[in-house]
């Protein structure tokens, strides 16, 4: 809703989006806020403020949290499409920047040949832990980092012709 | 009266002080440079600067420097390094654990894996590899999946699962140069055959100096992500169906410890396919576990104070039939983690912190507002555990307890525990080391939609009414900003409905 009773096109508005109908004031910090849910149907739930936390029968939050969720929300977005090397290298149009400093362990593939998407391009190290990194698509490798180079935080790893 | 240097941090080196108080002894905690304002250092009567948590000597500088007794290594750190144990021995003063000798036996995945077979303990069927090919033939013959480890691996480190023998030898290489990489030093790498959605459960032991060796019954980790424990029970609700697993996994684990000679807290795990009842054992941690709670709960028997009694030479005042199970625990780790950013390590500072209290609730921590979590220790910043007679009283206690708990400034999992204590699988106890994987991304959408529906609330609620209740403050106010005041006896005061105006 924008305040004047229309729905608001644009991404805040997932498909299982709910919204609030009614608030009760019931006792001193305590409501029952009304939910209809895009098909139409309602819940009810009886929360208490106390202070700065607001309890729901689903559990406690600190309003801080909350009030600045708009950036939660699309960072959850975010992970919905995000690799399970995605903590560790960022894919841009085919070309993989690592998001800590690493050092290369192994490299697999040449620069010119052809690597198809989840092929493992090479080996970091970070942490001391070993990540295969694979191609985020099926292409031709332009470029690769050398086999015992250390990267710094954003540095580029590989870069695909997709 | 004894002095005890705590060589760890966080909420197991405050529980070590507490044991140590307790016995009317005195706690010694350490600390670095960017940790020194965390809470474990008040838990000591001093705190002493260390240059890391890993520096052996700057360590055993420390406990010379205090005068120490005994040094308790806690979890974590140094606690499985045989190496340090050596040096606090050598330094004429008392280790909160096994003898060196104990720790490397049981310590080294081969070496126990060897161990227990002398022992007559069932481990999976493995075989040591030095190559790819001896991978390929070795995966062939164990069939189905593997999975290939380095001897000293740990911490999800040196260790990988293969679907296919080719794919066990592509990853051998990878295993074996994880091993030389993280650790330094040679180690074993060998295959080991997977067992399919299994249960882990582990055996709590606790030995004195003298030869006397009890368990102290099992406890059940099996809902995990990723070898890291979320939850942990005792009893197990497996072990509890089936009383031989029980039998087996008791017995299996005294024998071990009797055969390496074990002294002091230590946990023998092993995984068990919930199929056929067949327990396997895996490993052997030589430290106090992070779960110890659970079993403290059921058993009523302090295990840390034991260990300290242990380290001083005492003889172990518990026989086997005094260990009883009473009750039922349930532990819920909460982490300083981003469940939406696949679980990397989340910083900040804890703006607010409101700890469940209840009788029947213990919470093991080190957080106070204000406090900033640091990324580069543990991210396991406080542990829940709750006690009931039965199963789903323990299950009801936790759940109103993590809904109580409020954890702010960082992401936390707290949201991700309380849907999973609300799933049938886990309120049945039917789950195994991959139920929690299997269903994530149904809870986190889950954790979603009630954390849009708690923000349109707040939106409403703070908006409208409660935001007119700020505190105006002297200074520049900042410990203020943002908070509401609130009284026991009801603010706003007078209620808003008395000035005859309407909230909302």
């Amino acid at each position: 809703m924008d305040g004047r009773g229309r729905q608001q096109r644009g991404e805040d508005n997932s498909s299982h989006n709910v919204r609030i109908v009614e608030v009760q004031h019931e006792d001193a910090g305590v409501y029952t806020v009304v939910f209809e849910a895009e098909d139409g149907s309602r819940s009810s739930v009886r929360v208490r403020v106390e202070g700065d936390i607001i309890s729901t029968p689903f559990g406690s939050y600190h309003v801080s949290e909350l009030l600045s969720a708009s950036k939660s929300a699309k960072r959850r977005r975010e992970r919905r499409k995000g690799s399970s090397i995605s903590w560790l290298v960022d894919f841009e149009s085919g070309v993989a920047k690592t998001k800590l400093s690493v050092k290369v362990v192994e490299v697999y593939k040449k620069p010119g040949e052809r690597v198809e998407e989840g092929d493992t391009v090479l080996v970091v190290e970070t942490m001391k832990m070993l990540n295969e990194v694979p191609s985020p698509c099926s292409g031709v490798l332009v470029e690769v980092a050398k086999s015992g180079a250390g990267v710094p935080q954003g540095g580029i790893l590989f870069r695909v012709e997709c | 009266m004894k002095r005890v240097l705590i060589a760890a941090r966080g909420e197991i080196a405050a529980r070590v002080a507490r044991a140590a108080r307790e016995l009317g002894w005195i706690p010694i905690t350490i600390y670095t440079d960017d940790d020194r304002f965390s809470p474990h250092v008040k838990a000591g009567l001093v705190s002493v600067r260390v240059s890391s948590y890993t520096d052996i000597d700057s360590i055993i500088d420390a406990a010379l420097r205090t005068d120490a007794d005994i040094v308790h290594p806690g979890y974590g750190f140094l606690s499985e390094n045989p190496d340090f144990a050596t040096k606090v021995l050598e330094s004429g003063m008392g280790w909160a654990g096994p003898s060196p000798k104990a720790m490397k036996l049981l310590g080294d995945k081969w070496s126990a894996k060897h161990l227990a077979v002398k022992a007559g303990v069932r481990t999976l069927p493995w075989c040591e590899v030095k190559s790819s090919e001896e991978a390929l033939r070795c995966a062939e013959k164990l069939g189905g999946r593997v999975i290939i480890k380095a001897s000293n691996a740990g911490g999800g480190r040196g260790l990988r699962v293969a679907e296919s023998p080719e794919e066990a030898a592509r990853l051998y290489s990878i295993v074996a140069r994880e091993a030389s990489v993280g650790f330094g030093g040679k180690a074993i790498v060998y295959l080991e055959k997977l067992i399919d959605h299994p249960r882990h459960i582990e055996v709590q032991i606790l030995g004195d100096n003298y030869g006397h060796i009890v368990h102290l019954f099992e406890r059940e980790c099996s809902v995990q992500r990723r070898k890291q424990k979320i939850i942990e029970e005792a009893p197990s609700p497996y072990a509890e169906k089936h009383k031989d697993v029980r039998q087996v996994v008791l017995e299996s684990a005294l024998r071990l410890a009797e055969e390496a000679e074990y002294s002091n807290a230590g946990t023998i795990e092993f995984i068990v396919n919930p199929r056929t009842g067949e327990a396997f054992f895996i490993e052997a941690n030589t430290r106090l576990q992070v779960e110890h709670g659970v079993t403290e709960l059921v058993t009523g028997i302090d295990i840390v104070k034991r260990q300290l009694l242990i380290a001083d030479d005492k003889r172990l005042d518990i026989n086997q039939e005094d260990v009883r199970l009473h009750g039922w625990a349930i532990e819920a780790r909460v982490y300083a983690e981003d469940p939406w950013n696949n679980f990397i390590a989340s910083t900040g500072v804890l703006k607010r912190v409101r700890l469940p209290e209840s009788l029947w609730v213990r919470v093991d921590h080190a957080v106070e507002e204000g406090m900033r979590i640091n990324e580069r220790y543990d991210t396991m910043i406080a542990k829940i555990i709750a006690y009931g007679w039965t199963r789903s009283e323990a299950l009801e206690r936790l759940h109103k307890a993590l809904t109580e708990t409020v954890l702010s400034g960082v992401e936390t999992n707290l949201d991700l525990l309380r849907v999973i204590v609300e799933e049938e699988w886990f309120q049945r106890g039917e789950y195994n080391t991959l139920t929690l994987e299997e269903n994530l991304e149904r809870l986190l959408e889950k954790v979603d939609e009630r954390r849009r529906m708690a923000s349109l609330m707040a939106q409403k609620l703070y908006s409208n009414g409660a935001r007119r209740f700020m505190v105006k403050t002297v200074g520049n106010g900042a410990g203020l900003l943002g908070r509401v005041a609130v009284n026991s006896h009801g603010w706003p005061w007078p209620p808003t409905t008395w000035r005859g105006q309407q909230l909302a």
